[in-house]
């Protein structure tokens, strides 16, 4: 027996034939069992009463409340949701219109899982010429971007007995009620289920956040505060911070311990030009650690091949001091054994894997990209790099066929589909150029696999790490250089590109933090499209 | 005057052998020493500039690529529609043959 679920909608002077639309779109819902809860906040315009009573006539599961005098959205969303009876309550603003399968969708989750208590869904905003437009194609449950933006939003099916638990519609979080709703539900959500199709078009009106993102300006304030709080609650040591573009935060953890790192560099001392000039790239690279990182316990592990010129490795010794210990490798190339000796020969808790052609841009770093390591479910933490000429090398991974980087070449200042490339978020993989990871998730997992001896071993390293359970995490807040490929010629062997899609050929296909809506073999989030 | 020890004598033999060697390398830098830091000022502002231009291509670069992007979903709608209208065309062309076809043996009986 599929259950009731509870429309909450406030009302306050929304043009009535919006109003009139909205109604409309959840009564022709394919699912039966549901209830209305309108809430007239007072509404100026005299139209909207009796229009609001004639729909409650019409149809028996509209409920109509006419508040006595204007509360604003939070009580009236309060006083929707005292109205409702059923065992889920859903969110829709006066102004928007649903999918008919919303309800029908949700429905079908709450049968097939019993402990399912929150979704969302794919949206897409309506023009007032009635066009659908910026469809938003979300990713799976990912709630390292929901500390950074409220992607989830709409629509938003929440049990109503957790609701009540978490204390329901909190005073003081004037537009952004929904978002600090959403983070205390989801804290305590035992099954969270993301509908990867547009149940809800969010109408453009000049008053909306749709249609002007500085519309609301108290609303990002008050989500600051809603994700302070929550960061508060999970004990998680952080400051939250409103970033550009407006809605965007940054939840920066504070690094409450330092346990010491090992950063291991596999190198064979090449030269190259950069930027018209020769450097030696692993020098230039550890000198731009030591320049921008005051860490307090670095250790400094080269695996070098034993070809590397003795001048590299004297000047490594000059700049890295005592913290810096040369790995000898006397092997064919293999960049996972040089990881995993690497690693062998490591004293710290964390690594950090690092090419040897890079060059931070970030100072302190490692400030950043260890407290995110040392959470709870977090397996390994990515950056964001770029080529010389500053376009994007790497903003995490994706999997859409392929393993792809995402956002490949795009230019480094670009904000990305919604966002996507200034928001710290989980990525199904990182680019073992810049990886920190514990080294107990290092353990667990079995180091790089040898059998990749060149290309994908850190897309296999993701995966095993996430199949671990594990999240991964990539940060734009920390910035590198990477001068890809100019150590050595880029290949990728058939047998290596055999191996990986022979040991992940599901995970290859199915990256949770992409979306079927988005064209296939594909890494910028361009949308399939609509037919 | 005690005679300087054999070590002291090549000591100085050494130390006139470095300020020869100095001076043979400002010959090379030039006629001052100001010139090599002008020599490593002039490599590091080509250096800037040289990244300068790569950022400014970068720039375009990406550009292109997002532009790239902002086309694609019509060019694959074109790619679609092209290849319903062609398959529609073949669907008719079947059609009007097996129509002609059926018509032709009806006229000959």
């Amino acid at each position: 027996m599929s259950p009731r679920i509870s429309v909450l909608t406030p009302v306050y002077d929304p043009p009535p034939h919006v109003l009139l639309e909205m109604i409309d779109s959840v009564s022709a819902q394919i699912f039966e069992d549901w209830e209305l809860c309108l809430v007239n906040d007072c509404s100026t315009n005299p139209a909207i009463a009796p229009l609001l009573d004639a729909a409650a006539r019409a149809d028996s599961r509209i409920k109509v409340l006419h508040r006595s005098e204007n509360g604003g959205i939070i009580a009236a969303s309060a006083d929707a949701l005292a109205m409702a009876t059923g065992e889920f309550v859903a969110l829709l603003d006066h102004d928007d219109l649903l999918n008919e399968m919303a309800l029908k969708a949700a429905a079908d989750i709450a049968d097939i899982h019993p402990d399912f208590d929150y979704s969302y869904s794919d949206e897409a905003h309506l023009t007032p010429e009635g066009r659908v437009v910026t469809p938003f194609y979300k990713p799976g449950w990912s709630p390292e971007r929901l500390r950074s933006q409220n992607y989830c939003t709409h629509f938003s099916v929440l049990r109503r007995s957790l609701v009540i638990e978490v204390g329901g519609f909190r005073e003081g979080f004037e537009g952004s009620q929904d978002y600090d709703l959403i983070l205390r539900v989801t804290e305590k959500a035992r099954y969270i289920h993301h509908f990867p199709h547009i149940m809800y078009l969010w109408r453009q009106l000049p008053t909306s956040v749709a249609g002007n993102a500085n519309a609301k300006p108290y609303a990002y304030e008050s989500g600051k505060r809603a994700l302070q709080e929550h960061a508060d609650r999970l004990g998680i040591a952080a400051t939250v911070e409103m970033q550009e573009p407006l809605g965007t935060y940054r939840f920066r953890r504070h690094l409450i311990s330092t346990p010491r790192v090992s950063v291991i560099i596999p190198t064979r001392g090449t030269s190259s030009i950069v930027w018209g000039i020769t450097r030696n790239l692993v020098v230039e690279t550890v000198q731009s650690l030591i320049d921008k990182e005051t860490y307090p316990d670095l250790e400094i592990i080269i695996v070098a091949d034993t070809v590397t010129p003795t001048p590299v490795i004297q000047a490594l010794q000059r700049i890295g001091g005592a913290r810096l210990k040369v790995v000898w490798y006397d092997r064919k190339f293999n960049f996972s054994e040089k990881i995993n000796l690497g690693a062998a020969h490591a004293t710290g808790d964390v690594l950090l894997l690092l090419n040897d052609d890079m060059q931070v841009i970030t100072p302190d770093f490692l400030t950043t990209m260890v407290p995110i390591a040392l959470e709870d479910g977090v397996g390994m933490v990515g950056a964001k790099l770029y080529f010389a000429d500053g376009t994007l090398q790497h903003a995490g991974h994706v999997y859409n066929g392929d393993p792809y980087h995402a956002m490949f070449h795009w230019a480094g200042n670009e904000l990305g589909p919604f966002g996507l490339l200034v928001v710290q978020r989980e990525a199904v993989g990182v680019t073992a150029a810049c990886a920190l990871l514990r080294m107990d998730v290092f353990d667990e997992v079995g180091g790089l696999t040898p059998m990749l001896y060149s290309s994908y071993n850190d897309v296999d390293l993701s995966l095993k790490i996430r199949a671990k359970g594990h999240r991964i995490i990539w940060t734009p807040y920390v910035e590198l250089y990477h001068f890809e490929s100019q150590s050595r010629e880029p290949q990728v062997s058939e047998s290596e590109h055999a191996f990986i899609r022979a040991r992940w050929r599901e995970q290859l296909v199915h990256d949770p933090y992409y979306n079927h809506n988005l064209a296939p073999r594909r890494d910028d989030w361009v949308a399939k499209p609509l037919r | 005057m005690p005679a300087k020890p054999a070590s002291a004598n090549n000591a100085d033999t050494e130390l006139e052998q470095l300020r020869a060697e100095v001076d043979r390398l400002r010959a090379l830098v030039g006629p001052n020493e100001q010139s090599y830091i002008q020599l490593k000022t002039e490599i590091w502002s080509a250096r800037d500039a040289v990244m300068g231009a790569e950022a400014e291509n970068g720039l375009l670069r990406g550009q292109i690529k997002s532009m790239h992007g902002a086309v694609a979903p019509t060019l694959m709608m074109h790619q679609w529609l092209k290849d319903e209208i062609f398959l529609r065309l073949k669907r008719w062309r079947t059609f009007a043959r097996r129509l002609v076809i059926k018509v032709a043996k009806m006229l000959r009986r």
